[in-house]
């Protein structure tokens, strides 16, 4: 990013840590969409989306000390958003004791399986409805994903975050970000094919 | 058996997801533009894919009461002073279960007042956001084809008046977007000779109301290796096409030249890798595809744009051209094969 776009972050952090009521304001405006579109496609389930999002606003006032104003705010935002989510996933799985959001093997997937599980048929929707019927049908498959892969996929699709900024939100080396985004591009593929097979 | 090696291979990824590092995705650029393999192994990952876009465009937005309780609540931790008290609340807030937290909801007026809001709200606030984006998209559109007429014109200042025409010999189709071949076989190339000379950005042909106001962008390292639009959504309006081989020139004659796309052949699509691989489905004229409004707008209508540069707004099909003229169909058919000529010069078709 250009660096008049990071100092206005750092600005907008410094103000914001100082405890400034209209900065509070300012970087809710201006990361509320984006991080609440991320909790709401990776956990899936509104009561939960509206706990995180607010906890993770406060957690960055309660760690402001920590933060590094010399790097940018987002991706810190969505480390703090992205543990949150996964510690509330952690917590229902335990309650419930049931095997919710399984994690995928990524270790096995080579570029090109990835090729390989591409269809050459091309679905464009005709009308509106088939349209919808269509993003049914993906969020659907999205929502299935297993965690690990799913929060990959919206980092780097929805997200557009850099292999560098998605392997410091997940602490996971750049090599594990790839094998785990090849092992989605196929999971969905697949699943898709599947889909349209029927 | 393919060409391309590992690294290679993994460059095409990085450039769909944009992902890489600068170094590496101008490789990938570079790779994509060169090989003829990498293009189509893109353009493949390219198809795939893009069913995610479908969920992508479709905007999730934060609820305002969200974001205020939010506000409200970091005033509050703001406001605390004491340390401890801080560390207190922060535990307490993280060791809430969610089980709990939906308890509070359960209660009945609670949740009959909340429920009641948010009815009340959504009802209110919807129509609102969608009459606001559908009004926007439309100026925007409206803008984009003001930039292609400019860009029209300046084409027929540089060429002895003439608008950018294609050798199309007269049974040719005028369907197959995307194709590359040598052969003219789709009515966007004339318009891509626009992108191609620099006379108009590419992303101003895609109507931000069929993409959503996602932007669409071609770097000029692959513009110049093609030979038309990369495929279908790179264009998302329909043109005139001529009745003969001569260009089109402009006249005193306000002709429409461009419009929303073509509501009767929006399921086409060509497929980009040879000009034979994908049939067209012979298209028959039912009532409702007589009156169907083009896609780009929710069907409420269709941009225009005349060759004097006027763009206009029109909430039918026809237009008074010696008699009531259906712009996206030619006088008297019923069946389309891909490969139809306007009737004449009182006969308006766009396509595709």
């Amino acid at each position: 990013m250009t660096s008049a776009f990071n100092d206005n972050d750092k600005d907008l952090m410094r103000r914001f840590s100082s405890g400034e009521e209209a900065a509070f304001q300012e970087l809710i405006d201006k990361y509320k969409n984006s991080l609440y579109s991320f909790l709401r496609r990776f956990l899936n389930q509104n009561d939960l989306v509206e706990d995180v999002f607010q906890e993770t606003f406060i957690q960055l006032y309660i760690s402001k000390n920590s933060f590094d104003l010399e790097r940018p705010l987002r991706p810190w935002l969505f480390t703090i958003a992205a543990n949150k989510a996964r510690d509330v996933l952690r917590r229902i799985q335990r309650a419930n004791e049931t095997n919710v959001g399984p994690m995928a093997d990524a270790g096995d997937v080579s570029i090109d399986d990835v090729f390989n599980s591409i269809t050459s048929e091309k679905t464009t929707p005709y009308d509106e409805i088939e349209k919808q019927e269509t993003q049914r049908l993906v969020q659907g498959i999205i929502s299935e994903m297993p965690d690990n892969l799913r929060e990959i996929l919206i980092f780097a699709y929805f997200e557009q975050f850099s292999y560098k900024h998605i392997a410091e939100i997940l602490s996971i080396p750049i090599g594990t970000v790839k094998s785990r985004l090849h092992t989605a591009v196929v999971y969905f593929s697949k699943k898709w094919k599947l889909l349209n097979q029927k | 058996m393919s060409e391309l090696n590992e690294r290679q291979k993994n460059l095409i990824l990085d450039l769909y997801f944009a992902c890489g590092n600068e170094e590496d995705l101008n490789d990938a650029r570079a790779l994509v533009a060169s090989n003829s393999e990498a293009a189509v192994l893109y353009d493949r990952l390219e198809s795939q894919m893009d069913v995610l876009g479908h969920v992508k465009e479709s905007p999730v937005l934060c609820p305002d009461h969200l974001a205020q309780k939010t506000i409200e609540k970091l005033k509050f931790v703001a406001s605390q002073t004491n340390n401890i008290r801080l560390t207190e609340l922060l535990a307490a807030e993280q060791k809430k279960s969610v089980i709990h937290e939906r308890g509070f909801w359960k209660r009945g007026l609670d949740v009959a007042a909340a429920a009641a809001a948010v009815l009340v709200v959504a009802g209110l606030y919807l129509p609102t956001v969608n009459n606001i984006r559908y009004k926007s998209w439309l100026t925007s559109c409206q803008s984009n084809m003001a930039s292609i007429a400019q860009g029209l014109t300046s084409y027929a200042g540089d060429n002895q008046n003439q608008l950018p025409s294609v050798e199309n010999p007269k049974d040719s189709p005028w369907w197959k977007v995307g194709y590359q071949g040598e052969e003219n076989l789709s009515n966007t190339r004339p318009l891509w000779k626009l992108v191609q000379g620099k006379y108009v950005r590419p992303g101003v042909f895609v109507c931000p109301g069929r993409s959503a106001g996602r932007a669409v962008s071609l770097d000029n390292q692959r513009i110049g290796h093609l030979k038309d639009f990369p495929e279908r959504k790179y264009i998302t309006y329909s043109s005139v096409l001529t009745g003969n081989d001569s260009a089109p020139v402009i006249t005193q004659t306000r002709i429409i030249f461009i419009s929303d796309s073509n509501p009767i052949f929006e399921g086409v699509n060509a497929d980009t890798r040879s000009k034979d691989s994908r049939e067209f489905k012979a298209v028959e004229l039912c009532e409702k595809l007589r009156h169907k409004n083009s896609l780009n707008h929710n069907r409420r209508g269709q941009n225009i744009m005349l060759t004097d540069g006027n763009v206009q707004f029109i909430k039918t099909r026809q237009i008074q051209l010696g008699d009531n003229d259906d712009i996206f169909t030619v006088k008297g058919r019923n069946t389309y094969s891909g490969r139809e000529r306007p009737t004449g010069d009182n006969d308006v078709f766009l396509v595709p």
